[in-house]
Parts: C-alpha cells; sequence; structure tokens
C-alpha cells in the first residue's frame, strides 16, 4: 500500500511536465477505441429505433407471416378473437406504362381497409391512403414510390398495368411504416401498393405464387403478444408460418445490424491493436529516456515495485485521457455513419449516449494499453542504477521483464481475448480474429527480426547511404519492428478487404458464363407454357430457353424425426429450416450439377416418391442416400426417399435446386413455372418490352439488374468496412511518425556529421528516402503477403462458394501506399533534420 | 608556400540569438594562420574559441567580417557549397568524436572518401586506419572501441581526405592523459608530415605550447598571438 501511495506521488510529479511524448499513444489509443465506440453507438442508435419503433415497423403488435397462400378459416378467426386484425399481400411483379414500352419489376403490396394498425403510410399530397388506392368508379387506385414514377417515365394521374389490372397512380409513397418489417426490406424494384381487393384482379396470385401473407394484430393492452405466440405454436404446430412480435420487428434488419457490428467491431478493434503497438513505442521511447531518472530513484533507494508501479499509474493515466477522447469522437460519430448506412436500414436511428457501448470501447482501449504497455515498464524497472556510474543511461543497461510483468502481460491478452469472444455475435470469426491477430503480430514480429537480421548480415553496399539506410535497419533502438508492426498491420487488413472486395466484385462482373440467362421469368402459368416459348423465340436473339415447374417447401421431417432436432447445429445452412425452399420436379437431371451419390431415376418412374438433393442438405442433416425427408408444400405433407445426392455449381446462375422430386411425388400439383432464356442485349430490350404486355402476370427478373442492386449494396458496405479499416491504417500511420520521430534526434545528428563531412542536402535526403523506402517496401511486401492469406482463407475456406482470384492491382495499390506512406514521413523527418544548423547540434552534444 | 594564409579572419563578429537576447560571441577576430602551420587556441570557457573554429570551418556563419579559408570566402557559399568547401579543404575532429554508431571504423573513415568520389575509398581507408595504429579495428564500430580508439578514428577520418586544414576541438577533453597525449602526438605528428595547417582548441597549456604559435581568446577577443 505504502509502494502505491508512493507510486501515485511520484506519479503526479511525473505529470506536471504534461502529455509531451505520450502524443502518439493518446493519438494513436484515440483513434481506436473511436472506431469501436463509434460503431458501438451507430449500433445502438439503430437497434433503439428499431425497438421504439418495433410496432410500426411490424405494423402490429403481432405479426403471422406465411408464404402462398391465406390463413385457414380457423387460424383467421383465432386471430380476429384477439383483436383488430390487418391482412396484406406482397409479391414481385412487372408494372408497365399504359403508354409506351416501359416495364419494370416492383415490389407489390396489396393492403386491405385496416392498414396500417400502426403508424401513417405518409403520402406527397398527404391525403389518407384508403383514400387514395379506393376504387374510382371503375378504376382502382394505386400509390408508388417516386422511384417507379422515374422507372417508367410517368407522373401522378397515369395509368399502369400490373397483371391484367390497370390502376390509376393517383399519388406517391413518401413513408411505409412497416418496410423494414416487410418480405423484402430492401427490394429489387420500387413499391407500389394497392387494395387487397384489387389484388385478384391482377391475376397474379394462382396457386403457387409467390406471394408472402403477412396478418397483423393490435392486441389489447393487457395481452400478451408471447402468450398469443405460444398459443398458436401449440394449436398448430405443424404449420409454416412466422410468427413476429414488436420486440424483434425486424429480425434480418438486428441481424444485418448485428453482423455488420461484429464485423467492424473486429476492424475496429485492428486499429486499436495498431495503437497497441504506438503503446509500447512510445513507452519505451518515454522510458528510454527517462533512464538516468529510474537509475536515480533506485540509488536514492526505491524498490522496483515503486518504479514499475509509478510508470505503470502514469501509463494509465495517459491511456485515459486517450480513451476519453476516442469515446467523444466515437459517441458523437453516428450520424456520419448512418447517412452512409442508412438507405438500407429502413428504419430511423434513435441516437443516444450507448453506456454499454462506450463501456466496452474504453475496456477494449484499456485492456490494450495495459496489454502492450507492461513489457517496456517492466524492462525499465530493471534499469541498474549503477548506469549512473558508469555513464551508460541509455536503455542497453535494462535487463529482461519479470516473469510476473509477463504473466501480467498475458492476462491483460486474455482479457482483451475474452472480451473479443464475449462481445462478437459470431463466435467462430472472434476466434478467427484473435488466432488470426496473434499470428500476424507474431509474424510481423519475427518478421522484423529477420530483416533486422539479414541486414546485419547482408554484404555492406558500397553507397554509403545505402549502406547507412541497411545499418539503420538493424541498430539498436532501429525503427523497424515498430514501423513493420503498426503500418504493416494496418494495411493487411486493407489489403485483404481490398481482395476480397476485387475477388466478390470479379466474381458478379466476369465470372458470368456464356451460358447465363438474361431473364429469369417467375409464375409463368403452365398452361401457357408453349405460347410463353414461342413468343420468347419469335423475338430474334434469344437463346436457350429453359422452364420447371416451381413450388416452394419447408422441410419439416428427417426420416420422420422434426427437422430442427435433425439438424447439425454446427453446419452453416440454416437457410434449409428457417424459410420455404424452392423445390421442382423432374425425368431427368439438371446441368450444373455433378453426382456425388446415388443414381437418377429412370425417366418414366412410377413408383414411390424419389427424391435428389443437393449436398448442402445431407451436409446440413447428415443423411444421404436411402434416408427419407418430408417436405411441406402447399400446405400438403409429401415424403420422399432420397435417391441422388448432387454437387450444385450455384454460381452458374442456371435452374438448380436444393431438392428436386421425382414426378410421381408432386405431378399434378398447380405449379407456375420457373423459366430462363439466354438473349443478346438486343433481345434483352426487346424481351423487356414485349413480354410484360403479351404475359402480364409473368415477373421478369433480369439478372444484370438483379445483380448492379447487388454491387451496389456491396459497394456501399464495403465503403463503411474501408473506413474503419481508413482507421487502423490512420492509426499505423500515428505509430509510425511516432517510430519516426523517436528517432529524430539521431537522425539529425547523422545528417549534422555527414554535412560535416562534406554531404549535400540533397544526397542526405535521398539517403533518408532510401531508409524509409527500404522500410515501406518490406512492410509492403510482408502486408500484401499477409493479406492475400488472409483474403485466400476468407475466400476459399469462409465464404467456400466462391472461387479465388490473385488480383495484383489492389495489391500493387496497397504497396504504394505504404511505401508512399513511409517515404513521405521519412522524407518529412529527414526535411526537418537537414533545416536543422550543424553547429547548435555540435556545441550541445 | 610556407608563408600563404590558408585561414584568414578579418574583424569576424559573430551574433547568436539566445532566449535572453543576442549573444555576441566573437567582436572583431582577426587571425592569419599560413599552410602547414600549428596553431592552438586557449582561452577560458565562453571564450569563443569553439565558436571560432566552427566559422573557419563553415559550420557557423560570421555575422560581419571576412573569412577566407584555403583562398575562399565563405560569406556567399550556401550549405551545400559549404559540404562540399569542408570535403574538398578541411577536416575536423570533436571532443566527443561523432563517429556513426551504426558503421564500422573503415565505413566511418571511408564516408568522406565515397563523399568525394574516390575510386577506392575502402583502400584508402584501411590505409590511414594502419597509420593511426587501427589497422586491426576496422570492422568495430564505434561502440566496441575505447575513447581513445574512437578518436583515433576520428582523426583518420578528418585525414584521410588530406586536407589542406586540421580544425580540432578540445580533441582530448574526453580522454585520459596518456590517451589524450598519444592522440595529440599522432595529430601533430601527420600534421607536420603532410603539411597540413592545425588550428588546435584545448584547455591543456602543455598541449598548446606544442604548437608553433599560440593564440589567447578572451570574451570573444584575441587577447595576443
Amino acid at each position: 500500500m505504502d509502494d502505491i501511495r508512493t507510486a501515485l506521488t511520484l506519479v503526479r510529479r511525473e505529470l506536471r511536465g504534461g502529455t509531451a511524448g505520450f502524443r502518439i499513444l493518446i493519438m494513436a489509443l484515440a483513434l481506436g477505441v473511436a472506431a469501436i465506440a463509434a460503431v458501438q453507438s451507430v449500433s445502438h442508435g439503430l437497434l433503439v429505433g428499431l425497438l421504439a419503433d418495433g410496432r410500426a415497423i411490424l405494423g402490429g403488435d403481432l405479426a403471422v407471416r406465411q408464404m402462398f397462400r391465406d390463413l385457414e378459416p380457423g387460424q383467421l378467426g383465432f386471430l380476429r378473437q384477439q383483436g383488430p386484425i390487418s391482412h396484406t399481400v406482397e409479391l414481385r411483379a412487372m408494372a408497365r406504362a399504359e403508354t409506351g414500352d416501359a416495364a419494370t419489376l416492383v415490389e407489390l403490396k396489396a393492403v386491405d381497409a385496416a392498414y396500417p394498425l400502426y403508424g401513417n403510410a405518409a403520402l406527397q399530397s398527404a391525403l389518407p391512403l384508403q383514400a387514395m388506392i379506393a376504387r374510382r368508379g371503375k378504376t382502382w387506385g394505386a400509390v408508388a414510390e417516386a422511384g417507379l414514377l422515374s422507372k417508367l417515365g410517368i407522373a401522378v394521374g397515369d395509368r399502369i398495368g400490373i397483371g391484367t389490372l390497370t390502376v390509376e397512380l393517383r399519388d406517391v409513397l413518401e413513408t411505409e411504416p412497416d418496410r423494414a418489417g416487410s418480405a423484402s426490406p430492401i427490394g429489387f424494384g420500387p413499391r407500389l401498393m394497392i387494395s387487397a381487393e384489387a389484388l385478384p384482379e391482377t391475376g397474379l396470385t394462382q396457386p403457387g405464387s409467390l406471394t408472402t401473407h403477412f396478418y397483423r394484430l393490435r392486441l389489447p393492452a393487457s395481452a400478451r403478444p408471447d402468450a398469443v405466440r405460444a398459443e398458436l405454436k401449440a394449436t398448430w404446430p405443424k404449420a409454416t408460418w412466422r410468427i413476429l412480435d414488436f420486440t424483434n420487428a425486424s429480425p434480418s434488419t438486428s441481424r444485418f445490424i448485428n453482423s455488420l457490428t461484429g464485423f467492424l467491431t473486429l476492424i475496429g478493434l485492428t486499429a486499436l491493436l495498431v495503437g497497441g503497438v504506438g503503446v509500447i513505442s512510445s513507452v519505451r521511447s518515454y522510458l528510454d529516456g527517462k533512464t538516468s531518472v529510474i537509475a536515480t530513484l533506485k540509488c536514492l533507494g526505491a524498490s522496483g515495485r515503486i518504479i514499475f508501479l509509478t510508470y505503470l499509474f502514469q501509463v494509465l493515466a495517459i491511456a485515459l485521457v486517450g480513451i476519453g477522447i476516442g469515446l467523444a469522437f466515437g459517441a458523437a460519430a453516428p450520424p456520419f455513419l448512418t447517412a452512409l448506412l442508412g438507405k438500407y436500414l429502413p428504419i430511423s436511428a434513435r441516437f443516444s449516449i450507448d453506456a454499454a457501448g462506450l463501456s466496452l470501447a474504453a475496456l477494449f482501449g484499456l485492456a490494450t494499453a495495459l496489454a502492450f504497455a507492461i513489457i517496456p515498464i517492466a524492462r525499465a524497472e530493471t534499469t541498474p542504477p549503477a548506469a549512473l556510474f558508469r555513464g551508460s543511461t541509455d536503455a542497453g543497461a535494462q535487463g529482461k521483464p519479470s516473469r510476473r510483468a509477463i504473466l501480467l502481460t498475458a492476462l491483460a491478452f486474455i482479457i482483451l481475448s475474452l472480451l473479443v469472444l464475449a462481445y462478437s455475435p459470431r463466435k467462430w470469426l472472434a476466434i478467427a480474429f484473435i488466432l488470426g491477430s496473434a499470428a500476424i503480430l507474431a509474424a510481423f514480429r519475427l518478421a522484423a527480426w529477420g530483416i533486422m537480421a539479414l541486414a546485419h548480415r547482408m554484404k555492406r553496399p558500397r553507397s554509403p547511404w545505402l549502406r547507412l539506410a541497411v545499418t539503420n535497419l538493424y541498430r539498436p533502438g532501429s525503427a523497424t519492428p515498430d514501423v513493420i508492426m503498426s503500418l504493416g498491420l494496418g494495411l493487411t487488413v486493407l489489403s485483404a478487404i481490398a481482395l476480397v472486395e476485387a475477388n466478390f466484385t470479379r466474381q458478379i462482373e466476369t465470372s458470368l458464363p456464356p451460358t447465363t440467362p438474361a431473364f429469369f421469368f417467375l409464375d409463368v402459368p403452365g398452361a401457357k407454357i408453349d405460347a410463353f416459348r414461342q413468343a420468347l423465340a419469335a423475338i430474334p436473339g434469344t437463346g436457350t430457353f429453359n422452364e420447371t415447374p416451381l413450388l416452394q417447401g419447408r422441410i419439416t421431417e428427417v426420416n420422420g424425426i422434426p427437422a430442427e432436432k435433425a439438424a447439425r447445429q454446427t453446419s452453416g445452412h440454416h437457410w434449409l429450416l428457417n424459410s420455404d425452399r424452392g423445390i421442382t420436379w423432374s425425368d431427368r437431371q439438371p446441368g450444373g450439377a455433378e453426382t456425388v451419390a446415388g443414381a437418377w431415376w429412370p425417366e418414366n418412374h412410377a413408383g414411390e416418391p424419389l427424391m435428389s438433393v443437393a449436398t448442402e442438405v445431407t451436409e446440413f442433416f447428415g443423411i444421404g442416400v436411402g434416408d427419407s425427408l418430408t417436405v411441406n408444400v402447399l400446405g400438403r405433407s409429401i415424403t420422399a426417399r432420397i435417391a441422388h445426392v448432387r454437387r450444385v455449381d450455384w454460381s452458374s446462375y442456371g435452374i438448380n435446386f436444393a431438392m428436386v422430386f421425382s414426378s410421381s411425388a408432386l405431378a399434378g400439383a398447380p405449379a407456375p413455372r420457373l423459366a430462363t432464356i439466354i438473349a443478346s442485349p438486343a433481345a434483352e430490350a426487346e424481351i423487356q418490352k414485349t413480354i410484360p404486355r403479351l404475359f402480364p402476370e409473368v415477373t421478369l427478373i433480369r439478372v444484370k439488374e438483379a445483380l448492379d442492386t447487388a454491387r451496389r449494396i456491396l459497394s456501399d458496405i464495403s465503403l463503411a468496412v474501408r473506413m474503419i479499416a481508413g482507421l487502423a491504417i490512420a492509426a499505423g500511420t500515428l505509430v509510425l511518425a511516432g517510430a519516426i520521430a523517436a528517432g529524430h534526434r539521431r537522425r539529425i545528428r547523422e545528417a549534422v556529421i555527414m554535412k560535416v563531412l562534406g554531404a549535400t542536402r540533397r544526397s542526405a535526403l535521398w539517403g533518408f528516402a532510401l531508409e524509409y523506402g527500404l522500410l515501406g517496401l518490406i512492410t509492403a511486401a510482408i502486408a500484401c503477403g499477409a493479406g492475400t492469406l488472409t483474403a485466400w482463407l476468407v475466400i476459399t475456406r469462409v465464404l467456400d462458394e466462391l472461387e479465388w482470384h490473385f488480383l495484383p492491382m489492389p495489391v500493387f495499390l496497397t504497396a504504394l501506399l505504404c511505401t508512399a506512406i513511409t517515404l513521405a514521413l521519412g522524407f518529412a523527418g529527414a526535411w526537418a533534420a537537414l533545416g536543422k544548423k550543424a553547429a547548435p547540434i555540435l556545441r550541445n552534444e | 608556400m610556407a608563408n600563404t594564409p590558408i585561414v584568414e579572419l578579418d574583424d569576424v563578429h559573430l551574433k547568436l540569438m539566445s532566449s535572453a537576447g543576442p549573444v555576441h560571441i566573437l567582436r572583431g577576430v582577426s587571425l592569419c594562420v599560413n599552410r602547414g602551420e600549428t596553431v592552438s587556441v586557449v582561452g577560458p570557457s565562453g571564450s569563443g574559441k569553439s565558436s571560432m573554429m566552427m566559422v573557419i570551418g563553415g559550420l557557423e556563419k560570421a555575422t560581419s567580417g571576412l573569412v577566407r579559408v584555403a583562398g575562399e570566402s565563405l560569406a556567399g557559399m550556401d550549405e551545400d557549397r559549404l559540404a562540399v568547401f569542408r570535403r574538398d579543404h578541411v577536416g575536423i575532429v570533436f571532443q566527443n568524436f561523432h563517429l556513426i554508431p551504426s558503421m564500422t571504423a573503415l565505413e566511418n573513415v571511408a564516408i568522406p572518401l565515397e563523399f568525394a568520389h574516390h575510386p577506392d575509398p575502402f583502400e584508402a581507408a584501411a590505409q590511414e586506419l594502419e597509420v593511426v595504429g587501427l589497422g586491426q579495428r576496422q570492422c568495430h564500430y564505434p561502440a566496441q572501441l575505447s575513447g581513445g580508439e574512437q578518436q583515433r578514428v576520428a582523426l583518420a577520418r578528418a585525414l584521410v581526405c588530406e586536407p589542406e586544414l586540421l580544425l580540432a576541438d578540445e580533441p582530448t577533453g574526453n580522454l585520459d592523459g596518456a590517451t589524450g597525449a598519444h592522440v595529440v602526438d599522432l595529430m601533430l605528428g601527420l600534421a607536420e608530415r603532410r603539411g597540413t595547417a592545425l588550428i588546435l582548441i584545448t584547455h591543456a597549456l602543455e598541449l598548446a605550447a606544442r604548437c608553433t604559435r599560440q593564440i589567447h581568446l578572451v570574451d570573444g577577443q584575441i587577447a595576443d598571438g
């Protein structure tokens, strides 16, 4: 206790000198903490908004969502007993301008008279929604998002065709309160809203059409949504509906926010780890200058423990300043990040101080400061008092850190790892991050040692400047380890992100095989399929046409066991359980897949129902040929035996299904057709013009447009990722600047000696440029190597559906950035050093 | 030749700015040193000895007055021109040696030759180290050498380009008596053999007495000499 009191007294005196010498530590920690605090604050604001607006987003206190069909009368009756109810139907359809050829995909929503139960559907005219979509005379009304008007080149008052119905566009929809809780929160097309009474007249709701029904309930204040949910589940245990309540109104949005938050936090943590390298170099550099003070204190009777505590407290106090600045910036950042991502989050954020998120960021900062500061402090603690008498008050007089310090450091790293694990929504990602960071930090440390050893052993270059550059790489107190670790870590992340993103983009842009269809056609009526085929064939430039029946089904049992229990929870294909999957039947094996086990059934097989499944299904349930699956199709349970297992190349964009049944299992079901066609660009335009008029009930999805949407979303999300990764680079640059500043005195001295011996400024500048150019190039090479390895692991192991391509441009740009940063800072340092007059330096030596 | 001047100072003033205001360090110094001459400069601390040496070496610019070294006026030279001037005409030995710690003894000595684009700098540097008695220590780093050895490396470095003028600022200030005497013997011997003029700044009067001329500097002015 006395030691602590003494240490605190000494800290107070040491801090009189202010925070000079610790600016890099403060800024590096502030950047890392700000990154994490900003991500946490944005996420918190969005999730609070999601919860606060839960009823409006869901459109009720409770919602039942069912695909393809209405609820049964008994189910509907039960819901009506609970309180007022609103029924809406969502589907994709084509909207056509009445005049001209324009047609576009829309997200159609048919709403009943009770809609919306909560919130307000705001129209441009500020008139009530129901009045605008009601029938006037013989004409139904509609409202649409502004995007539809521009896509079709129409104005309010014009008429548009949807399926077999013509509606009058009466207003522009500005706010749809429950968009985030709808079937497609982002959507491939603009929203078009009509009355539920008008929907049957469109002819779009044939059996098997891809419709999503929502039944939203307003419950009395005394009723509890979870009790209603439980009763629904108990009464209809086999129902395939999904029940949502206002406390989790948009699970997909929450999942998106949580996943992105977790991912961005890990990238923010990289910035903090880079800051950790800054902590090491700042503390070491500061304590190197304190060697004589420490030796003096020891001469005067201070124990090693007092020295250790004094500087530990001092560093912690300084770290708290950095953490405080980081928290302030992080808490103030949300409006900026929301502006970027807000368009994909159809909810309004509610910003407030997120105490939990800020505490987490502070804890990360504190644990990082401790993890990286203890070793240099412990080394300084070993400074012998005799250093004063020998005149060797440099850091070389210090010994190895104590076992206690090593244990404390290990403990701090364990706490940091536990924090990452406890916080991260995906444990495997957290573990991969911890192991990856440790491996990369170790690799950079080893690389630094390797480079120093190599530079030490290599033949001395003839040029004195090159020789100076090489020797500066390994001399005691060299900036090599700090530069390589700090800038290298940030650049590894940046190059990995750039490569992953480039691989994604390449996948989307260039990997489309010539057999990729131009369009997918949904809901082609089975009875019209021949006419449809002929209509397409009549358009010049169209190629191969494929069609198959399309139904949706949900796996309910595996070998008679409920599917949830049969699933292997460790495997990642939960989509097999969470929603209905497209299914079809066929007598012939589809292309784009290879047989893994079993055999396809004979063409005229009429016996027991058989099925072929994709390897994702067999892996997820741990089953194979001979096992049976029960699938609920349009309310009917169909059990079939697995006869064939396929490995599907999903990237071929062909028609392929996880489950294909034998005709004997499903033939006769009222299935609309899914069709595709290959077409030249000219033919694509003609198809878009012609087909919606000839077959108004058919929905066209243009592959290029869908990919463009995916690419746009990907590009904006990756911008957010890069912004946070940019903070890691900024932290790295700061630490690098710190490392260069630490060597500034030495550089000035060398520059002065060189000038005394006859060196001109230009040649001296060349020498320093060489030193930092070498260091930058070496760091770039390692960072690009580590980044490429990380990206390769992500692409081939984490996202194993993707094909890996090494793309030199992102790597080259990263290398260029790295070399440019080091050179620029090196030049700045050298320029300042060369500007110094020789005489004062020589006088003071 | 012996009577041609290598250093000519005429009414040289040096004023430096300090936080407490301007400090008048040299107050009208006039001095002529001939080629091959050895001159010692003595005087109390703060009398301007090192400053005068720095002005002669082009490390400090005189506030006023004429400074000619090796026939060239230093007044109009920029920093780079001064660097080249030192490379070609002047060798300097410091009290603190000022060797580059990351370079071996051989490399330290070779640097000025390399700056002067000497065809074989390492051969010449090795010979110079032999001359100062460190032929066996070529691959040692400054930290691996004793103070006396470091100063001998500094001497070799100062003389390797065979300058016409050697400036030595208290070269024995950081050495013990015997080692200092050895370095001075070497320095004076080499200067004499090569006809190099030497300006030696020292506090040691017996050392100063070994030069052909002594100058007393007091309060920025030459008291006699």
